[in-house]
């Protein structure tokens, strides 16, 4: 059972990521790309990561891809002219995907977890958060130093004048 | 228990998918998608392979992806706006007039 989860959402995280190739609009990939990182997610939690599932919701699916699909809609770049921004019929495979992917956590849940808990190593957040601020304590402040210069470069090509 | 083989052959799926939307997708927001795509095959594979060994390093390091993420996705952004406002690009095509010309147009 654990087994037919896994495979399913990762069959649903492939899915999703072939049918950017395929999808014409930029919003419709961005849609898709969000399915494929909830089912890669549940992958994670299915692996025994469960901080990872949840940075992968909310940092990923939550704060990056919300970036995205806010910019592409700022920004109105037209790839093809006088295309409307959603096409409504192009909303079944994401919203068959993105159902699918729930059942599959609907399934999830629904068992006793207790029958697969023997058999998975979760290493949880006090480990990680052992190792990162441990041994790993130089690559948060290499990340700390990247996200300042992140916010200079912003800051330094959105600046108004100068055009 | 699922082998480590098995999910680091659907993290090179993911990965070679996202190459292709690189490759054959020619359009900018195409091409970030794509690399998103690509990164979330390398966490996959960070993850898969920590958990294969027991500790918690692969997942200290799609920490680090994750961030390394942000930090591109923002500046990568601007840039494909700063593109179209400046030469009306949205692919990549009409971007490889790095000579004079740009000079020219853009003052």
């Amino acid at each position: 059972m654990y087994e037919f989860i896994f495979y399913l959402s990762s069959v649903i995280a492939v899915i999703a990521a072939g049918a950017i190739l395929v999808v014409r609009h930029p919003v419709h990939a961005a849609l898709y790309l969000i399915v494929s990182l909830l089912a890669l997610a549940l992958l994670f939690f299915l692996l025994g990561a469960p901080l990872l599932a949840a940075f992968q919701v909310m940092l990923y699916a939550g704060a990056i891809l919300v970036l995205f699909l806010f910019m592409m809609m700022v920004m109105n770049l037209r790839t093809e002219r006088n295309l409307p921004l959603l096409l409504p019929a192009n909303w079944g495979g994401m919203a068959l995907l993105a159902l699918l992917l729930w059942l599959v956590l609907l399934l999830l849940l629904s068992r006793s977890s207790l029958d697969m808990a023997d058999n998975i190593m979760v290493i949880g957040p006090t480990a990680v958060g052992n190792a990162l601020f441990g041994p790993y304590l130089v690559v948060v402040e290499a990340a700390a130093i990247l996200l300042l210069a992140a916010l200079v470069a912003a800051l330094y090509l959105s600046r108004k004048g100068k055009r | 228990m699922i082998p480590l083989s098995h999910s680091l052959a659907i993290a090179a799926l993911l990965f070679v998918l996202g190459l292709a939307v690189v490759l054959l997708r020619r359009e900018l927001l195409f091409i970030l998608i794509g690399l998103e795509v690509m990164l979330n095959g390398v966490a996959l594979t960070a993850i898969a392979a920590g958990q294969y060994w027991g500790n918690a390093d692969g997942q200290v390091l799609v920490i680090m992806l994750m961030t390394v993420t942000a930090a591109e996705v923002v500046v990568a952004l601007i840039l494909v706006w700063l593109a179209y406002d400046h030469y009306k690009a949205v692919r990549v095509e009409t971007l490889t007039h790095l000579k004079d010309e740009t000079e020219r147009s853009s003052s």
